[in-house]
């Protein structure tokens, strides 16, 4: 179906290929996963599928890319749409018309399809994907799985056999990325539809895949059936890390591989002893705190007390209102009602971290932000290569990764010796090394007696990083405790070592192999 | 008779409003352009789509700052009109040079009133714009374009949702400039504007790769490009024709007209034959839309009538008092209210109340 041979791909004033001799094959049918580091050159790849590599990006090719016998270096991306359909990173912003249900029929109106047919495939897809009470509202006010449902569905009316999709799941809290999975899988089973998805957590989506494509940083591609493909790569879900750690003689890809296998383990192992918090001094304390924004209420008279040396994770669906709660905290928005008593300054890194830089190089963001604080000149720098090294001076903030971008914004903000350290969605668009970076980072922050909170959807990282979780639900707080107890609680908050070793109230895998020794 | 259930064709509404406007550019009589705001208000009232209420408050304002404007503008710099002086402003003394420029002075009745009169018509002539915007969205007009109008269509409904997506990006944007302090002035405009246009570029790409892949700009072949060309110079000239023939040039004028619509029609006709997009779930143009516009021509033709007959009847000096037959014509205009078919089989229930 889909063939690359010999494909090299060299974007314009880059000194090395982005992929490098790609030889690939993904049969007819088969849901391939595509995986790698952030900026290994995954979207990349995917867009060589339908030919916006290079008609749309530029850049030098050599070999080819033929899918359903059509060569892409003749073929337009948009003569493609009959055969595949993309969905880019950020759905929301490819919507073109003002309702769910012209949304979809746009590809079929440039198609040409008769409007009997139109009208038809429309309904068929609006069930489909079970969207259909959704049709008459505007795609920009649905909730971000909703979008991403509808932005599926937009390419699905062409009737394409093949579906790319890039990080579908990576902006979207654990129900909503359920929903979309189901929906991908249920695309690849009954409509016999050839799906490639790009994702950095694998633990979403390795236990569907058929095939998993592995873009490693230097440009060359690893393919095959998904335990020989990932091999010893570092890259991997922590179901497969306990696996390997344990040594078990199949390495597990799902929760179920892992739960048979572990069964003798459960009953060797003795309940770990539970990590109770120790609150220190206080840092930033909220009393009855309500925000609203005209008739909504994103915070509603929610009390709590943040205490430094602590990483607090807070979790919730989007919408729940941590944002609102974040901006309170730090005083940039004032509360509708109740107050915040801070005992220090707070820090607060936004959710596109990128507002906050406007300068054409790290070296003069760095040089700006000491000025501002009146600190001597290379402070931040030095911040910066603590948290993260070797990003160099004249980059562009644009250019760098979505880690690199995240440190200096960090550092920034850490320039002012903040006792708070807020991070709204540190982790969107990170993989697997910078999160273990971040995780580090943010232990050696709260180290240094500061209080650091963030919120994420990624219960994964969650489990790596928190001492206590909170979790937000209409504004208002309904869990909160250590990590170990909130983890274990829910099943949709709950990460892959806690569901493999239920009920033992295990979070992470250095924690498991802590208790074997 | 029973009403069919359906959408009203948006070109209907909007020609509704616009032939309103037209009469309301051609009177000065206040109780006449009331009576016209009336009738948009209470058309948008039963029949304006979801949420067009907000839509249409805005522009109720607008006209209602223009209508306060004006006479602002007259009671400050008036010409010093005959007439009964109502009272009298303190007179700023100017320069000799500025013969004919007055500040402040004696303000008549006549000056207020001329100003209540041309501020009155310009927020009628809003206010009627902004009665069809509620009625039907632009963008579903847009949709109705003829197909070799598509592409232009297709910007300009693109360029209308990326203004609200600008918005919310400057406030996003502004609001994060309160995480960092940063004390030179010099870089305060360079921060908001940074970020925004970084943002706003990235969205433009994300749209062009998102329509691409859809299939759109794909390669038509020879024959797309002599439509467009066909269609967009028709319909410039005849704009152009109808400029000249409003201004009094009326033979190149109406010769322009014509010609641009058959450049027009033929471009169509061969746009027709290729196919070379559909429209889903096309809005129909049947005979409710034909009664719908003719009841807003039917104010127009009056109010250009009686204005050729007696050219003082519209405009009143004094004491409003507007003509029998042009009253009865703004009034037969709300009868769409009831003649128009319906999208649901509730009948007319104000659009406020309906839930969203």
């Amino acid at each position: 179906m889909i063939r690359f041979t010999d494909f090299s791909l060299t974007y314009p004033e880059a000194h090395s290929p982005t992929l490098r001799d790609v030889n690939l094959t993904i049969g007819q049918g088969l849901l391939c996963l595509v995986t790698g580091a952030t900026g290994a050159g995954k979207t990349s790849l995917l867009g060589a599928i339908n030919g916006l590599v290079p008609h749309f990006t530029g850049g030098h090719v050599s070999g080819s890319v033929v899918v359903g016998g059509r060569n892409t270096r003749e073929t337009h991306p948009s003569e493609m749409a009959d055969l595949v359909g993309y969905v880019g990173q950020d759905p929301a912003r490819g919507f073109v018309t003002e309702v769910v249900e012209y949304e979809l029929a746009y590809g079929m109106e440039q198609a040409g399809v008769a409007p009997a047919a139109m009208r038809a495939r429309v309904e068929e897809t609006l069930d489909l994907l079970g969207i259909a009470h959704l049709r008459q509202m505007p795609a920009a006010d649905l909730s971000g799985g909703e979008q991403q449902r509808v932005a599926i569905g937009s390419v699905l009316t062409a009737h394409p056999q093949i579906l790319v999709l890039d990080e579908p799941t990576s902006a979207l809290d654990p129900g909503a990325a359920e929903e979309v999975l189901a929906a991908i899988t249920r695309l690849v089973h009954d409509l016999g539809l050839t799906v490639v998805v790009a994702e950095h957590r694998l633990e979403r989506i390795i236990q569907y895949a058929d095939m998993v494509v592995v873009v490693s940083g230097d440009g060359t591609v690893a393919s095959g059936e998904p335990r020989l493909a990932i091999g010893e790569s570092a890259m991997v879900p922590p179901v497969v890390e306990l696996g390997r750690a344990v040594g078990w003689d199949t390495v597990p890809l799902s929760v179920r591989e892992g739960r048979i296998q572990a069964a003798k383990l459960r009953e060797q192992l003795t309940e770990p002893t539970a990590v109770s918090l120790v609150p220190g001094p206080s840092a930033v304390t909220a009393k009855r705190l309500s925000v609203t924004y005209g008739p909504v209420v994103a915070v509603r008279d929610l009390s709590i007390d943040l205490n430094r040396g602590e990483i607090c994770v807070v979790m919730g669906r989007n919408g729940s209102g941590k944002s609102s709660l974040f901006w309170a905290l730090h005083g940039a928005l004032a509360p509708d009602r109740g107050s915040v008593h801070r005992a220090g300054p707070v820090g607060l890194v936004p959710q596109t971290p990128g507002d906050l830089l406007f300068l054409p190089t790290v070296a003069d963001e760095c040089g700006q932000a000491d000025l501002d604080a009146g600190l001597e000149r290379g402070t931040c720098r030095s911040i910066l290569d603590e948290v993260v090294p070797g990003i160099g001076g004249e980059s562009h903030p644009r250019d760098l990764s979505e880690g690199q971008r995240l440190a200096l914004v960090l550092a920034t903000q850490l320039v002012t010796q903040p006792d708070v350290v807020l991070l709204d969605e540190p982790t969107r668009g990170l993989d697997y090394a910078a999160k273990r970076n971040l995780v580090a980072v943010l232990k050696r922050l709260a180290g240094e007696n500061r209080a650091v909170v963030l919120s994420t959807h990624d219960v994964e990282f969650a489990a790596l990083a928190a001492d206590r979780v909170t979790v937000m639900a209409e504004g208002e707080i309904v869990a909160d405790g250590p990590a170990a107890e909130v983890l274990t609680a829910t099943t949709l908050f709950a990460p892959q070592v806690a569901k493999v070793m239920a009920p033992l109230p295990f979070l992470t895998v250095p924690q498991v192999m802590e208790a074997i020794a | 008779m029973s009403r069919p259930l359906r959408r009203l064709h948006p070109g209907a509404w909007w020609l509704w409003a616009l032939f309103l406007a037209a009469a309301a550019s051609r009177t000065t009589d206040l109780l006449l352009l009331a009576l016209l705001v009336a009738v948009a208000w209470f058309m948008v009232i039963v029949r304006g789509s979801e949420g067009s209420g907000r839509i249409f408050r805005i522009y109720l304002l607008v006209g209602l700052f223009v209508l306060v404007l004006r006479v602002g503008f007259r009671v400050v710099l008036g010409g010093g009109a005959a007439g009964d002086v109502l009272f009298t402003l303190p007179e700023v003394a100017l320069p000799s040079w500025a013969v004919g420029i007055r500040i402040g002075g004696e303000v008549t009745v006549d000056e207020i009133t001329a100003g209540l009169a041309d501020g009155a018509r310009l927020a009628t002539l809003i206010i009627c714009v902004g009665a069809a915007n509620s009625l039907a969205d632009p963008r579903r007009l847009l949709r109705s374009l003829p197909l070799a109008l598509h592409s232009v269509g297709t910007a300009v409904v693109v360029a209308i949702g990326l203004v609200p997506q600008l918005i919310t990006s400057v406030i996003r944007v502004r609001r994060a400039t309160a995480l960092r302090t940063v004390k030179s002035r010099r870089l305060r405009m360079r921060r908001t504007v940074g970020p925004v246009v970084d943002d706003a570029l990235d969205r433009t790409l994300a749209l062009a790769v998102a329509m691409e892949v859809r299939g759109f700009g794909k390669p038509l072949g020879a024959g797309s490009r002599t439509v467009f060309a066909f269609t967009t110079t028709g319909l410039g000239a005849v704009a152009i024709g109808l400029y000249l023939v409003l201004d009094g040039t009326t033979g190149l004028g109406f010769a322009l007209v014509a010609g641009g619509l058959a450049a027009t029609l033929f471009g169509l006709r061969l746009a027709g034959r290729r196919r070379l997009v559909t429209v889903y779930r096309p809005e129909l143009w049947r005979a409710s839309e034909w009664v719908v516009a003719a009841m807003g021509l039917l104010v127009l033709v009056v109010v250009i009538v009686i204005g050729r007959s007696n050219p003082t009847a519209l405009h009143p000096v004094g004491v409003p008092a507007p003509p029998l037959y042009a009253t009865f014509a703004v009034l037969a205009a709300a009868l769409p209210a009831w003649l128009a078919p319906n999208e649901t089989a509730r009948g007319l229930r104000p659009a406020r109340l309906r839930p969203s």
